[in-house]
C-alpha cells in the first residue's frame, strides 16, 4: 500500500474512532439513577439475593417489569423453606429458642431462609397450615429441580405427609439438603399416636429414596408426645442410619424424637450404623434423661454381638448439647471409642436450658490451653464463668485416649454449680 | 510489578497493576487475547465505564486483591446479604446512582465479588419492604391498574393458602 493511501486509511480510522468514542461517551454521560435503568441481568443478580417468600409475594407487585422478571428468578432458585403451621413466625422463633443447634445451624447457612415479610404487621397472616394438592401442584410447577428443601411441620397429619411424600418424590434426584423440623407445640386433638408413628414412618420412608442427599437434619422435637413416641424414635432413626442407599450423606444433625431412646441407640447400639455413610459431621441433642437412662442400662458393658461398637472414623467433627453433668466421663469414653477420627468438638451445656444463642456464638476466652499427649492443641471455652470439673475430665478423657487426631475443642457453658 | 493504562469512557487514563485489572475477566481476556503483559504505550479503553466509576472500581478491586476466587457453585441458591464485609459496606455507602453505575460495571468489566456485593447491597434495601415501600425507595413508577394489581395477587394467591 502506497503511503499517502496508508496515511488516508489511518486518518479515516482515527477519525471513526473518535465518533465511536464520543457516541460513547454522550451514551454514558446520561448517568444512571434508577433501578429500573439497568438491565435484566443486573435486576435478576439483584433479585436472587431475595428470600424465596418476598420473590413470591412482593417483588412482582412493584412493577409490570419487576412482575415480568419475577418468574424467571424464581425459577431459577432451587432452595425452598416450606412452613406448615399456624403462625410461621411464632414457629420459627420457638424453634430458635428450643435449639441452639438449629439456631447455629441456621446461621451457619443461611439466614436469608428467613421469611422477613412475616415480621410485617399486614403479612402475619401468611399461613401454609394446609398443604393442599393444589399447593404440591403449584410448588412443583414453579420449582421443578428443588435440590435444598427446609420444612417446617406443626401437625403431622395423613393429608400434610403425602403432600410433602409427592414433593420428596418428585425431587428426589435432585434433592442435595433436606432438613425437616416437626414441632408438636399444639398438641393434636385428632392424632393417635399410631397414626403419628404411621406419618413418621411414611416420611423416613420416603427419605430413603433420597439418593442424592448430602446434608440431612431431622429434628423431631416433642415434649408433648415423649413417652409415647419411645419406641418411633428408636425405630425410625434406626432405618436411617441403616439406610444402604444414603451413601452420599456427608453431614447428619439428628435431634431426637426421643433422647432416651436415641441415645441408647447412638452410644450402645452403634453398630446400627450404615457403615457405607461417609458421613463427617454428626450433631447429636442429649439430655439429662439420656445420661440417666445410660446409667441404668450399661449396654456399652454387654458382650452381646449385637451392641458391639462400630467405629466411625470418618466422622470428624461432633457438635454436642449436654444437659447434664452425670457421668460424663464416661459418656466421654464412649464418645472416644466410637468417633476416633474426631478433630473438632463443640459442646454446647445446656443446663436448665438458659442457653442464650448470642452467647453460643461469642468467641469466649480460652481458659485453659495444653497439650495433649499426641502433641494436638486441646482449648477449652466457656463464658468466662466456672468450668465444671467433670466436664473438663470428659474433655481430657477424649482427647488422650482415644481421639488422637482432635484438635479443637469449643465448650460453652452456660451455667455451672 | 507490570503496569497497564486504562482509560475511562471520558478518557482519563488510570494506571494499574496487571494482576488487579486481570481481577476482571473482561480486561483478562482482552489482555490474553492481544498478548499484552505490561504497559507498551497503548491505553486499553474501558468504554463503557466513566472514570469517577472506573476510580472506584480499581479502589475495590485494590483492597480486594488477595481475596481468594469466588465459588460460583452456588449461583441458583438463595444467597445471604448479611455477610457484607465491613469495608465494602463503607466502600459501597454511596448515592443510588453510583451504586447502580457500579453495579453496570461490574457487569460488563465482570467482576465477580464486585457484582455479589453491589447487588446484595441493593436487595438490603429491598428486604423486608413493601411494594410501596420498595418504589418510594427506588423512586419506581407503580405502572400496575388496580385491576392488574389483583390480578397478580391473585396468581400469587397459593402462596398464601389459608
Amino acid at each position: 500500500m502506497s503511503s499517502p493511501a496508508r496515511v488516508r486509511m489511518l486518518v479515516k480510522f482515527h477519525l471513526i474512532r473518535q465518533l465511536i468514542r464520543s457516541l460513547l461517551r454522550s451514551r454514558h454521560s446520561s448517568s444512571i439513577t434508577n433501578i429500573n435503568d439497568l438491565p435484566d441481568e443486573c435486576i435478576l443478580l439483584i433479585l436472587s439475593h431475595l428470600p424465596l417468600i418476598e420473590l413470591l409475594l412482593t417483588v412482582p407487585l412493584v412493577c409490570s417489569r419487576w412482575a415480568t422478571l419475577q418468574p424467571s428468578a424464581v425459577r431459577s432458585r432451587r432452595s425452598m423453606l416450606l412452613m406448615l403451621g399456624r403462625n410461621p413466625l411464632e414457629l420459627y422463633t420457638w424453634s430458635r429458642f428450643m435449639s441452639p443447634f438449629l439456631d447455629h445451624f441456621i446461621s451457619s447457612s443461611d439466614t436469608s431462609r428467613i421469611p422477613l415479610p412475616l415480621y410485617r404487621d399486614e403479612c402475619n397472616e401468611l399461613n401454609f397450615h394446609h398443604l393442599s394438592s393444589k399447593l404440591t401442584k403449584q410448588i412443583l410447577d414453579n420449582f421443578p429441580r428443588i435440590d435444598h428443601f427446609e420444612l417446617v411441620i406443626r401437625h403431622l397429619d395423613s393429608n400434610i405427609i403425602e403432600q410433602i411424600v409427592k414433593l420428596l418424590e418428585i425431587w428426589s434426584n435432585s434433592l442435595i439438603h433436606f432438613k425437616v423440623w416437626t414441632h408438636f407445640v399444639e398438641r393434636s386433638k385428632f392424632l393417635e399416636h399410631d397414626q403419628i408413628s404411621f406419618n413418621i414412618s411414611r416420611l423416613l420412608d420416603t427419605l430413603i429414596q433420597l439418593k442424592h442427599v448430602q446434608h440431612l437434619t431431622l429434628h423431631f422435637d416433642n415434649f408433648v408426645f415423649s413417652e409415647q413416641l419411645d419406641n418411633v424414635g428408636t425405630k425410625n432413626y434406626s432405618k436411617i442410619l441403616k439406610l444402604k442407599s444414603l451413601k452420599h450423606v456427608t453431614e447428619f444433625y439428628f435431634h431426637s424424637l426421643d433422647h432416651v431412646r436415641i441415645l441408647r441407640f447412638s452410644l450402645g447400639r452403634y453398630a446400627e450404623f450404615n457403615a457405607n455413610l461417609k458421613l463427617n459431621l454428626i450433631h447429636l441433642s442429649l439430655t439429662i434423661q439420656s445420661l440417666d437412662f445410660y446409667e441404668s442400662n450399661p449396654i456399652y458393658e454387654s458382650t452381646d454381638h449385637q451392641s458391639h461398637i462400630n467405629p466411625l472414623s470418618a466422622v470428624k467433627a461432633l457438635d454436642l448439647t449436654i444437659q447434664t453433668e452425670y457421668h460424663s466421663q464416661l459418656y466421654a469414653l464412649k464418645l472416644g471409642q466410637t468417633f476416633p477420627g474426631l478433630q473438632s468438638m463443640h459442646i454446647y451445656d445446656q443446663r436448665w436450658r438458659c442457653l442464650n444463642c448470642s452467647q453460643i456464638d461469642s468467641t469466649s476466652k480460652p481458659i485453659n490451653n495444653r497439650q495433649s499427649n499426641n502433641g494436638r492443641t486441646l482449648t477449652a471455652n466457656n463464658n468466662g464463668s466456672i468450668l465444671n470439673i467433670c466436664t473438663r475430665k470428659l474433655i481430657e478423657k477424649t482427647v488422650i485416649d482415644y481421639c488422637v487426631d482432635l484438635c479443637k475443642v469449643s465448650l460453652s457453658m452456660e451455667y455451672s454449680h | 510489578m507490570p503496569i497497564i493504562k486504562l482509560l475511562s469512557s471520558d478518557e482519563e487514563p488510570f494506571e494499574v497493576d496487571v494482576d488487579i485489572a486481570r481481577m476482571s475477566i473482561t480486561l483478562r481476556t482482552m489482555l490474553d487475547d492481544l498478548g499484552i503483559e505490561e504497559d507498551d504505550g497503548e491505553p486499553i479503553p474501558v468504554q463503557n465505564v466513566n472514570s469517577s466509576i472506573l476510580r472506584k472500581v480499581i479502589q475495590w478491586c485494590t483492597y480486594h486483591k488477595n481475596d481468594p476466587p469466588t465459588p460460583d457453585d452456588d449461583e441458583q441458591r438463595e444467597k445471604r446479604t448479611d455477610d457484607i464485609p465491613s469495608w465494602d459496606a463503607d466502600f459501597l455507602k454511596v448515592d443510588q446512582g453510583t451504586l447502580f453505575e457500579i453495579i453496570l460495571a461490574a457487569n460488563y468489566l465482570d467482576i465477580k465479588g464486585l457484582l455479589d456485593v453491589t447487588c446484595k447491597t441493593v436487595a438490603n434495601m429491598i428486604r423486608g419492604k413493601t411494594p410501596e415501600e420498595i418504589r418510594k425507595t427506588f423512586n419506581i413508577k407503580n405502572d400496575f391498574t388496580p385491576q392488574e394489581e389483583e390480578q397478580i395477587r391473585r396468581e400469587n394467591e397459593w402462596c398464601e393458602e389459608k
